[in-house]
Order: C-alpha cells, then structure tokens, then sequence
C-alpha cells in the first residue's frame, strides 16, 4: 500500500483568514512554496513545516499526515 | 548611504525567472546563428528566406543581450543563487536542481545518440562541427524551458 501525504494547510488558512501570500511572508518563503506544498506538489523540509505548525500554534501531525492509497 | 541587497523569495524568483529567459535566449541564439550560417548554402538567395533568418538571428542576439543585462541588475539581490546555485526559497531550490537533472539527462541523451549515430553510420561533416552547438543547445533550452514550466504551473 501506497503512502500520500495530505496537508490541512489550506484549511488552517481559511480559519485564520489568511491568503498563501500572508502565510508565505510570515514565514519567510515564497507564495509558490506555499501553494505547491498545499496543492501537494512539493514536500517540504521539517524547517517549513515545523515554521507553518509553529505561525498557527499547532503541531506538524495536525498538519501533515499520511494518507493510504 | 549604506546599500542593503538583501535576498527575498520575490527576489529570488525575479532571479530564476530572468535566468530561464537567459537561458532560451542562449539557446535560440545558437540556432538562429547556426540557421543563418547555413541558410546562405540551403536557399542560396541572400535577399529572401536567408535574410529573414538572419534577421530572426540578429533579433534573438539582441533579446539575449537585453535578458543579460536584466539578469545582471538582479544578482546583488541574488548572490547564493548566482554564485553558488543555492536558493534560500526550497522550493526554487528544487525545480533549479530538477532543471539541472533534466538538462544533464537530455544533453546526456543527445551525445549517447550521437555516438551511437557515429558508430552506424557516417554522419553529415556539417553535423559533425556543429555538435558542440547541438549539446550547448539541448543544455541550455531544457533548464530553460523546464523552470518556466514549473514556475507556471498554478494549481490551487
């Protein structure tokens, strides 16, 4: 069985109300990072995904987590 | 008045976009010269297709030139990528290192063919002293193309 990793990026945004540009300049990377992370075209480094859990005081797991397929 | 050249992701990607425009106008130019170089043989009239080719030869020379100096003006704010090709933004680190894999597997490509070529049958002398040309062209357009690629897709 395959595994795919999922993100809640997009909905912690739209909780926060905030675009990919604001979350993006919050953590000091660009708008493309942000949306290829979302859209699951680009896994990120722990650096990035521990910047977004720690911009919306969560945890990576309520971030990420896998998905089988 | 102290100049501050801080590098941004904004930066950074002006930086890897000019450098893929850089990199096609490389390589149009070298078609276009080699085009004009043997158009003079192929057509064998100076005033009609061979003339358009040179034009289409000079204007690619002078977009080459013009991407050149754009580049150039942001390097200041661009060093690591410039120097080093190291982006601080991950993600334009990772299509500059999937462009470099993509143009080494294409130009790898083209020489395996070439050689395998040579050894079969004999290639034309004008193929011959253009391979240089050939491998600089292959390197050049697939790192371009490639970035602009990645940069443009938009998914969400």
């Amino acid at each position: 069985m395959n595994k795919v990793l999922e993100n809640n990026i997009a909905k912690f945004r739209a909780k926060h109300k905030l675009s990919q540009q604001d979350l993006a300049d919050a953590i000091g990377v660009s708008r493309k990072t942000i949306s290829t992370v979302e859209t699951g075209r680009f896994t990120p480094s722990v650096v990035i995904a521990l910047s977004i859990a720690q911009h919306f005081e969560t945890t990576v797991e309520s971030l990420f987590y896998f998905e089988e397929e | 008045m102290k100049t501050v050249n801080e590098t941004t992701p904004l930066s950074e990607s002006l930086f890897l976009k000019r450098n893929a425009f850089l990199s096609i106008a490389i390589g149009m130019s070298i078609i276009s010269v080699i085009a004009a170089k043997y158009s003079k043989y192929a057509f064998n009239d100076m005033g009609g297709v061979a003339f358009s080719i040179g034009i289409m030869a000079g204007l690619c020379i002078v977009f080459l030139i013009v991407m050149l100096i754009k580049t150039m003006k942001v390097i200041p704010k661009a060093k690591g990528a410039w120097m080093y090709g190291n982006y601080q933004d991950e993600y334009f680190n990772h299509i500059n290192h999937r462009a470099y894999k993509y143009a080494f597997n294409l130009t790898a490509s083209v020489v395996a063919i070439f050689y395998l070529m040579e050894l079969m049958i004999t290639l034309p002398s004008w193929l011959v002293t253009q391979f240089s040309s050939l491998v600089l062209i292959s390197l050049f357009l697939t790192y371009g193309i490639s970035i602009l690629v990645w940069l443009r897709q938009e998914h969400e």
